[in-house]
């Protein structure tokens, strides 16, 4: 399918009027066409993100550009990544220069989707909401609308769907949704804008891939309607998972193991936690026959509207807290088993965070946080040169138990120096393990032991055996001090 | 000539003469290097720990020095047990097949000899110097294309540091030089002792040097004379520097003595005398600052971890004044031997073929540090976190289904591994015998392998009754001579 074309004569139309029902549908998306380049807006996003290893303070404000586009609701769509830790939002018309105040009224960082409102209802006067579409079919063409860097004025490239698949959303790091594949040029400032097919919106650019060429990645319609549909309820929750880890059933003696008739199905190899519900009803080596309604091959995969993708995009269809129907096979048999499927928020670390700047708490200038993957960043490192501990910490002891993977690691993430506490030899990054000889999983136990020193001395204790201690009274002494230098607001945040 | 020529002449001869005598690199000439340095031949079998099968010959060049009848020393960095070597003096052409005498990875020494009677009558000993020098020059000396290349290399520093080989701590001598690609043994003589031989080069124009106190002493307790065998502290500590700690144990923070036991046991499951938090004070009559530093009577201020190897071997028992409990006690720590064998993950490993299993077209291996540096970015991140951490979880060692070598059999595991190891039909694995006694017992018609709860697979099914036909065909398809190393 061809993309329609910008500007179409309307009188040359109008003469064909034995064809006019056709040219009528022709001539709505022609208008629509139009409509779009109008429903498209420029963002600026002015943000400020989080120190991660001096909590209490942030960087510079520092202006961003992306792309957004009307919808219903007189609501700005575009990606949450542009908008994130935002101080202020500005939003343009198409072709007006007059800036717009806007905000987030909605946010879902782990399909990289917001909704805006603007304040000043004059913004939305002329403008028609852009409507979602359909997912489109690979090597159908899509045009892509933004206001990208290298110019100021809306910018249109066309290309075709190349692959649907199961995708990394690099926003949140640790998360996998349907994406679409195009090889329409997309670059820096697109991100937000609409991809758009017969006058519809088929994605929402989003990401590209450094290491491929021509190769741009959209959000499709069912990730943005997941995500409009979530929020009727006026909370954003996200997609859920199911919890399990699906692995393609091809060998013959595996299946004969598993007594399984025929071809279909992959096996489930692990149920990861905390996953509570699916602990109780799901089993290692249970084979999973149908999502939904829809065969699981042995590689792992369903047929969804033509394409094969991973079986977990229908539990990602499900919203937070649905059952989903399944057909497994156990012990020889067939199951039918609803599993509710639930957002899962304790595996936040080994992700990238948002909105809430990250927990801290400082001991006589010792300031701990929780080990993160935004922490490991901040550092200028990534999973390729982090050290063993950190990530064990982040990716893999959640694989462990129901606690392990509700402990949040804490750690030292700096060192106010201050002639108190200048001999204290931990090195930073250390895990703190105990603290008064109290187990140290989380903040709140942090600052639970913190209240609880035996003999006038804060003890530390960390993974690396490292042993510390700090006066009590003089630990308190050193942060009322630091805290005036420095102007730190306060010795902790602890989010509930 | 006139009179006040000849005087200026006089003068000027008497002048470089005395700066020649001066010059500080200029060497002993009671001691001829020729009489003593050798050059070794070496050609040994290593393996590939990716297909542990295949070797490949390897051959190198180092430098010996005899140091008494039927002795040449040298470092045991490069050597192999089953190495051929030939050694060539004088310069001479000729080569003479020589015999590995003794060799200890942990100290980095070997001694070889020449059974050929001809090769000994103009050879001459060299002392090992009893003292290391610790400022001025000394002179380098190697085999170069049948000439003797003397360097001159000035000593930077005597420090504690590890054996190039291993975790042993001793004394180490620092020194810089013009030299080239040094480390391979070249003798370094104050006159006409041995001070030490080169272990390593760098760039910034720095060598390292075995001393030779150490290497004496190595080879009385070290294998090269079957003694007891070198001891290491097996526990860990740190400074304390930090008066709050100090107070808090009731120890006077103004006081400079004594580090923290931060781990009493690290790798040993030997009856401990120390515990987690104690003060070392004092070890074998050494009193300890806070930085872990000692007076040693001869060089002066080192880290306490050198006392692990001063004056005692493994066994011995090694006097401690420590704080615990608000009092000072005295103690006798054991000092444990060095293994290359500690640990979940053993870092290294001298001298031992690579060993292997192949059942049906997996590739099951022992977990240790040179696996995993072949394996390289494949690890898995539980993997990389065990050799690391070394952390205690209930077994004494790991093996992995390193590979799968495809086949009909193994059908859908092509892309799996490296992965470690829980069960085999129920049964614990920690080595490969137990890989194969677990694979004499299917109990269903069926193997069931079961991976580490934290690596990314789990769960693996084989066909018992067609395993050993598996196997048979993967080993004619990809030429390999055995289905497991030679000692299984």
């Amino acid at each position: 399918m061809i993309a329609l074309p910008k500007t179409v004569s309307i009188s040359s139309v109008l003469r064909i009027r034995n064809i006019l029902p056709f040219l009528c549908l022709f001539l709505t998306g022609i208008l629509q066409g139009n409509e779009a380049e109008r429903a498209v807006v420029k963002i600026v996003n002015f943000s400020q993100a989080p120190n991660w290893q001096e909590p209490w303070k942030f960087s510079q404000v520092r202006p961003g550009a992306g792309s957004g586009f009307v919808i219903a609701g007189n609501r700005i769509m575009t990606n949450a990544h542009v908008v994130s830790w935002s101080r202020q939002i500005l939003v343009f018309r198409y072709q007006d220069p007059q800036p717009y105040r806007a905000s987030i009224e909605y946010i879902g960082h782990d399909c990289d989707l917001a909704v805006l409102q603007v304040e000043d209802p004059a913004f939305f006067e002329g403008l028609n909401p852009l409507e979602i579409g359909e997912l489109p079919t690979v090597r159908s063409s899509v045009t892509t609308y933004g206001y990208p860097a290298g110019g100021q004025q809306i910018s249109y490239t066309s290309g075709v769907v190349s692959r649907i698949e199961i995708q990394r959303y690099s926003h949140i790091y640790n998360r996998s949704l349907l994406t679409l594949q195009t090889d329409a040029a997309l670059n820096p400032g697109n991100s937000g804008g609409p991809a758009i097919q017969d006058g519809r919106v088929v994605g929402v650019s989003f990401q590209g891939n450094p290491d491929l060429e021509n190769a741009g990645f959209i959000i499709p319609p069912e990730v943005i309607r997941h995500f409009l549909s979530d929020i009727e309820d006026g909370h954003y929750h996200g997609f859920p998972d199911a919890g399990i880890n699906i692995v393609p059933l091809h060998n013959p003696a595996f299946r004969a193991f598993l007594k399984l008739p025929n071809g279909e199905g992959a096996r489930i190899d692990r149920i990861f936690e905390p996953f509570p519900e699916t602990q109780k009803r799901i089993r290692e080596n249970d084979v999973l026959l149908e999502i939904d309604g829809a065969t699981v091959g042995s590689d792992g995969m369903i047929l969804y509207k033509g394409n094969r993708v991973q079986a977990s995009v229908l539990f990602d269809a499900a919203q937070h807290g649905a059952s989903v129907p399944i057909k497994i096979w156990r012990d020889g048999a067939a199951l039918q088993i609803d599993l509710p499927v639930y957002v899962n928020t304790e595996d936040r670390i080994s992700g990238s965070q948002y909105d809430t700047p990250p927990p801290y708490l400082m001991i006589g200038g010792l300031v701990f946080t929780e080990l993160s993957l935004d922490f490991l960043r901040s550092l200028g490192r990534d999973k390729r040169n982090a050290d063993a501990e950190t990530l064990y910490e982040l990716f893999y002891r959640n694989f462990q138990d129901e606690d392990s993977s509700r402990t949040k690691p804490i750690i030292l993430a700096s060192q106010i120096n201050h002639p108190g506490n200048i001999d204290f030899r931990v090195p930073l990054r250390s895990i703190l393990t105990a603290l008064n000889g109290q187990p140290i999983h989380s903040m709140q136990d942090l600052q639970a032991a913190l209240q609880n020193p035996t003999d006038g001395f804060h003890h530390f204790e960390f993974s690396n055996h490292r042993i510390e201690a700090l006066a009590e009274e003089e630990a308190a002494a050193i942060d009322r001090e630091l805290m005036e230098a420095y102007q730190i607001p306060a010795t902790n945040r602890i989010h509930d | 000539m006139t009179k006040h020529t000849f005087i200026r002449c006089l003068l000027f001869f008497v002048c470089v003469g005395t700066q020649l005598d001066a010059l500080p690199w200029q060497s002993d000439k009671s001691f001829q290097p020729e009489d003593s340095l050798v050059e070794i031949e070496l050609t040994k079998k290593t393996h590939s720990y990716q297909q542990p099968w295949l070797s490949h010959n390897q051959t190198g060049n180092k430098n010996g020095l005899v140091i008494g009848p039927n002795q040449i020393l040298t470092t045991a960095d490069g050597l192999r047990s089953n190495a051929t070597f030939r050694i060539r003096k004088g310069g001479e052409s000729r080569r003479y097949e020589a015999q590995l005498r003794s060799i200890d990875f942990q100290a980095n020494i070997a001694l070889l000899d020449v059974e050929d009677p001809d090769f000994w009558p103009e050879m001459k000993p060299v002392k090992l110097a009893s003292e290391i020098p610790q400022n001025g020059n000394l002179q380098i000396y190697r085999w170069r294309s049948g000439r003797i290349e003397e360097r001159a290399a000035e000593i930077v520093r005597l420090y504690i540091g590890s054996a190039k080989l291993s975790d042993l701590s001793h004394l180490v001598l620092l020194a810089s030089s013009e030299i080239n690609a040094a480390g391979w043994a070249e003798i370094v003589m104050d006159g006409d002792r041995l001070v030490g031989l080169t272990t390593s080069g760098s760039k910034n124009k720095q060598l390292t040097i075995l001393p030779a106190t150490f290497i004496a002493a190595a080879l009385e307790r070290g294998p090269c004379s079957d003694g007891p065998g070198h001891g290491f502290f097996d526990f860990y500590w740190m400074r304390a520097s930090n008066p709050a700690l100090l107070e808090s144990k009731g120890l006077d923070p103004e006081a400079n003595e004594g580090v923290v036991v931060t781990r009493a046991r690290v790798f040993e499951d030997h009856s401990n005398t120390l515990r987690d938090g104690d003060v070392i004070l004092e070890i074998d009559g050494f009193p300890l600052d806070k930085e872990g530093k000692y007076i040693d009577p001869q060089y002066g201020r080192l880290s306490l971890e050198g006392l692990s190897t001063r004056r005692h071997a493994a066994g011995e028992s090694i006097p401690m004044e420590i704080w615990r409990d608000q009092q000072r006690l005295q103690i006798d720590y054991p000092l444990p031997r060095a293994d290359f064998n500690h640990g979940l993950i053993p870092d290294r490993q001298y001298d031992v073929e690579p060993r292997y299993l192949i059942a049906g077209g997996l590739l099951f291996q022992p977990l240790d540090g040179p696996l995993m540096r072949a394996l390289s970015k494949k690890n898995s991140g539980a993997m990389e976190y065990y050799r690391e951490m070394q952390p205690d979880i209930g077994r004494p060692s790991l093996v992995i289904l390193s590979t799968v070598l495809p086949d009909d059999y193994n059908l859908g595991y092509e892309n799996i591994g490296p992965l470690m190891l829980d069960r085999i039909n129920g049964q614990s694995i920690h080595t490969l015998k137990d890989v194969a006694h677990a694979l004499d017992n299917p109990p269903n018609g069926f193997h069931r392998i079961e991976f580490m709860h934290d690596d990314t697979l789990k769960h693996l099914v084989l066909d018992a009754a067609s395993l050993d036909a598996a196997t048979e065909r993967v080993l004619q398809q990809y030429r390999i001579p055995s289905a497991a190393s030679t000692e299984l």
